[in-house]
């Protein structure tokens, strides 16, 4: 097999780990936020925890089915396409989203910043990629049409 | 685009059929259609010599300017 596959593989693999995690976090979100009440000494804040977690959670799925999207493209061969384009967009907007989640969650937890910076920073990356990504479509249309 | 390519006016001169043309151009049939109905967007000097020497004519045989409205 080559190189490039089994990479690909490991992709997939991870992407669906991810999945099963995000199904399991459909029914752990409440034990999750009861935890963090449990073991941090400030005012509990369980409702918003869980509202917050559960919000947070669209956006997550929509980067999970788009990246299964992406891979299975690349599988087929399809990588600079305006399909792959979208997805990277819907991606990085995602991220975004799940920045001004984070963002809320500060009014109670200060240490959310972490996540705000840290998905901001992904988002923006995915970003520029997918300028990237636009203009290498161009090019290879281009390249497919020289005879 | 304003360049236009007559490739079929010459190889119905030369009565040459496509799949014969490509195959001495050495480029694959759908390629050469690409290049016959316009849609190409360059053509490498490469393939254009080619073309002329199958065809035994001049690249203005092939191509031509037409001025845009």
């Amino acid at each position: 097999m080559q190189h490039y596959k089994k990479s690909l593989m490991i992709t997939l693999v991870i992407n669906r780990v991810c999945m099963a995690v995000w199904i399991a976090c459909v029914f752990l979100v409440p034990q999750i936020a009861r935890w963090y009440d449990m073991y941090s000494n400030k005012n509990p804040i369980f409702t918003q925890l869980v509202i917050l977690m559960y919000l947070a959670m669209i956006p997550a799925a929509v980067i999970l089915v788009k990246l299964n999207t992406l891979l299975s493209n690349i599988r087929k061969e399809k990588v600079f396409e305006h399909d792959n384009v979208r997805c990277l967009r819907i991606i990085s907007y995602c991220c975004f989203v799940i920045a001004v989640i984070a963002l809320i969650m500060i009014y109670w937890r200060l240490l959310a910043f972490v996540v705000v910076v840290a998905f901001g920073f992904v988002g923006l990356l995915l970003r520029v990629l997918k300028n990237v990504f636009e203009q290498a479509v161009v090019l290879r249309e281009e390249n497919d049409l020289t005879v | 685009m304003p360049i236009v390519v007559n490739l079929d006016v010459m190889m119905a001169k030369r009565k040459m059929s496509s799949g014969e043309l490509a195959g001495k151009i050495g480029i694959t049939p759908a390629n050469l259609s690409i290049l016959k109905n316009n849609k190409a967007k360059a053509v490498r000097f490469s393939t254009l010599e080619k073309i002329c020497e199958v065809l035994d004519c001049q690249p203005g045989d092939i191509l031509e300017y037409v001025k845009e409205e």
